[in-house]
Formats: C-alpha cells, structure tokens, sequence
C-alpha cells in the first residue's frame, strides 16, 4: 500500500538561509539533540551522503541509515532508508519511506517549504497510516521550529539576511561548493530572477493550528533565543541589533 | 568611555558554575568564578551568535558548550577550546585531496569587570 503527502507551511527567512541551515551538519545533533543526538558519516558519493542517526521517537530512540541527496539549489531527497543495525527489531522493516523538501522563495524574501513524505507499507498496518504521517508531520516540524529560533535570534543579532557563516573558509558545510555557487557572492541563484518570483503565501509555520507548535513557542523557543516569541500581529517593529551582543574578537576567517 | 553593563552582588555568584546574569531582553551576561577571579563574558557565541547562557558547562574542565553546535570555549582563556565537529564531519573526509582545515580561532568577547564594594561591576 502506497500513501504520499505533503507538509507545507512558509518560513521567514531568505531562501539563502534556509538551504545553509539544512546544510549546516555542525548542528544537527546539538540544536536537535531533543529529536536526534547520535549521527555519523558511512560514505558520500557524487552529490550524496549516507548517514547513520539515531532519532527520539516515542520516547524510544530509533537508529537508521539513509541516504541524502542534494540537488541546488534547494531541494533534498532523503531515500534508501534502513534500520541501524539491521538486525533489530524496527519499524524500517515494515514501513519504506522517502522524502522529498523543495524551497523556493517569495517575492516578499521567505521561504516556501514543501515536504513530501512517501510511505509504502503493508495493508494490515493501515490503521497506522494517520499515526505515522503525524509522527512524521511532528518530528518535521519540531525540527524546523528549532531552525525558527535560532534564525530568530541571529536575525535579532546580525540581520535577516546574514548567511555569512555558511560562506567561511573553516565552516564545514554538505555540498559546500554547490551552496557557494548558488548562494556565495557571485550567485547563480539571485542572478536568475525568474527562480525568486512566487506571489503565494503559505501559513507561517509559527501559526500552525497544532498544540504542540503553541508549546514549543510558550517553553522551548525562549530556552532557544534568551527572549520570548510574539505573535507578529502584537509586536511593533524589531529592535535594532545591540552593538553589546556582537562578538567580532580574534576570528580566523582566512582561507 | 565604557559603559556599566551589570551590577552584581557577590553573594549570587556561585564558584565554578555557570553563572547567567540576565540585563534584559537583549543582553545576558555570563559570570565565571573559580574562587580566586571573576571573568564576564557575553552570552552570544562568536560562531553564529548561540545563547551560550543556555549551554552546558563542565567545572571541571572550566569550560562552556554552545547548545548550537557544541563548540566548547574556555572560561579561562575564552579562546575556542575544542570543535568536536571536527571528528564527526571532518575526519571522514581527511585526504589527500580534501581541501585544508584549520580550527578557526573564535573568542568569546570579554567584558570588563571590577569587584566594588561586595558587588562585581560588568562594563560594556
């Protein structure tokens, strides 16, 4: 049985920075260690990588190999997706599941986020279908939320459109030239204007009707920033960046 | 002319410890003590701006985690102490042909600080 859906919601953020930030490996498993805090590198190919990364599902942690492809200038697939070990009794088994994220960006500089989640799975476990597309959904989310913050916060201290930190010579990025080439100083991508020229407007994924959204933003998202979120309609216009905050001592950007 | 940032009472500052002195929304201010000297430091780490006040710190070791991307600093020296992203994402990739790495030298910003009259004056 074959079931495919779709997740969709916008994010404030220059398209630039959301393709750095799903690029930026040096975080995944310290800003997401509630969702994943184990991963490692096993092979890269051509325009690929192949993980091993254990993910917190349902208070259980689930270790899997997968494969990530990237294809510029925004768009990941994550596929051949398989229970670590192999031996252990696992969803994996039973369950195939390949994935899809597109960004593109509008004409008012954030970032359309579409994530398809394609499940194949026996008959029998259709009851399940609805609880896995939501675990999905959620872990999905959860994670991008995550993102929100720290975005917030660097928005806050350095601008929104800074994506200066995936540029550094010492900043280990996946697909690091394909980034530079689409998103570095002289960019393929803002050079076409034709890719930056979508009208639509998604809801925000801070709006998203769901409890545990509300709770992330009520608890987490503060611990994430040092300050608390506001719903945009109730905020007047951002503060400027504080000269106190910036650190700019002794970096070692040279190449 | 540096301006007063915080001024803290000496009694809420806590001996090896990862002491967290909020001004307000925009500023917190990060205390170490190690019995003997007080250093201020700012929260924001020099790597991409983490909340460094959120992080973990080891008394041991005297060092502070950014809950980021687990860059650990020295409370010490404030000089980056260790990136342990080196070992998951570099060495895989260590070769002949992989292009020069070297451990950036990031430093937390110092702020001054004086002790007064039983309380620690921060400037900015």
């Amino acid at each position: 049985m074959k079931h495919a859906f779709d997740i969709r919601y916008e994010l404030d953020m220059p398209l630039a920075v959301a393709v750095g930030l799903y690029l930026d490996c040096e975080h995944y498993i310290f800003l997401h260690r509630a969702l994943s805090n184990r991963i490692k590198v096993l092979e890269t190919g051509a325009a690929y990588y192949k993980y091993r990364q254990s993910w917190n599902l349902f208070g259980v942690a689930f270790g899997q190999t997968y494969k990530c492809r990237y294809v510029a200038p925004a768009t990941f697939v994550n596929y051949d997706i398989e229970p670590a070990p192999r031996w252990l009794p696992s969803f994996h088994h039973l369950i195939k599941i390949r994935t899809t994220l597109s960004y593109s960006e509008t004409d008012r500089r954030t970032t359309l986020s579409r994530f398809t989640a394609e499940i194949e799975m026996p008959f029998w476990l259709a009851p399940l279908r609805d609880l896995v597309c939501r675990t999905i959904e959620r872990v999905k989310i959860l994670k991008d939320l995550e993102d929100v913050a720290m975005v917030d916060r660097r928005a806050r201290l350095f601008g929104r459109d800074d994506n200066s930190p995936f540029l550094r010579a010492h900043q280990f990025l996946l697909h690091k030239d394909e980034y530079l080439k689409s998103f570095g100083p002289n960019s393929e991508f803002y050079g076409d204007p034709s890719l930056v020229n979508r009208k639509e407007r998604w809801p925000d994924i801070k709006e998203l009707p769901h409890a545990y959204v509300r709770d992330f933003l009520a608890r987490t998202y503060p611990r994430f920033t040092n300050f608390p979120h506001r719903p945009r309609a109730a905020t007047a216009p951002a503060a400027p960046a504080d000269p106190r905050l910036a650190s700019t001592e002794t970096l070692n950007l040279r190449p | 002319m540096q301006s007063s940032l915080a001024k803290i009472p000496l009694q809420r500052i806590e001996k090896d410890s990862l002491n967290r002195f909020t001004v307000d929304e925009s500023l917190t201010i990060l205390v170490f003590y190690d019995g003997t000297r007080y250093e201020a430091a700012s929260d924001v780490c020099p790597h991409m701006g983490g909340p460094l006040s959120q992080g973990r710190y080891c008394a041991r070791a005297r060092t502070v985690t950014c809950p980021w991307h687990g860059y650990v600093y020295s409370a010490e020296t404030m000089a980056l102490a260790e990136n342990p992203n080196e070992e998951i994402w570099i060495e895989p990739f260590a070769g002949a042909d992989a292009p020069a790495y070297r451990t950036p030298a990031y430093k937390l910003r110092r702020l001054a600080s004086r002790v007064e009259a039983g309380h620690l004056l921060v400037e900015g």
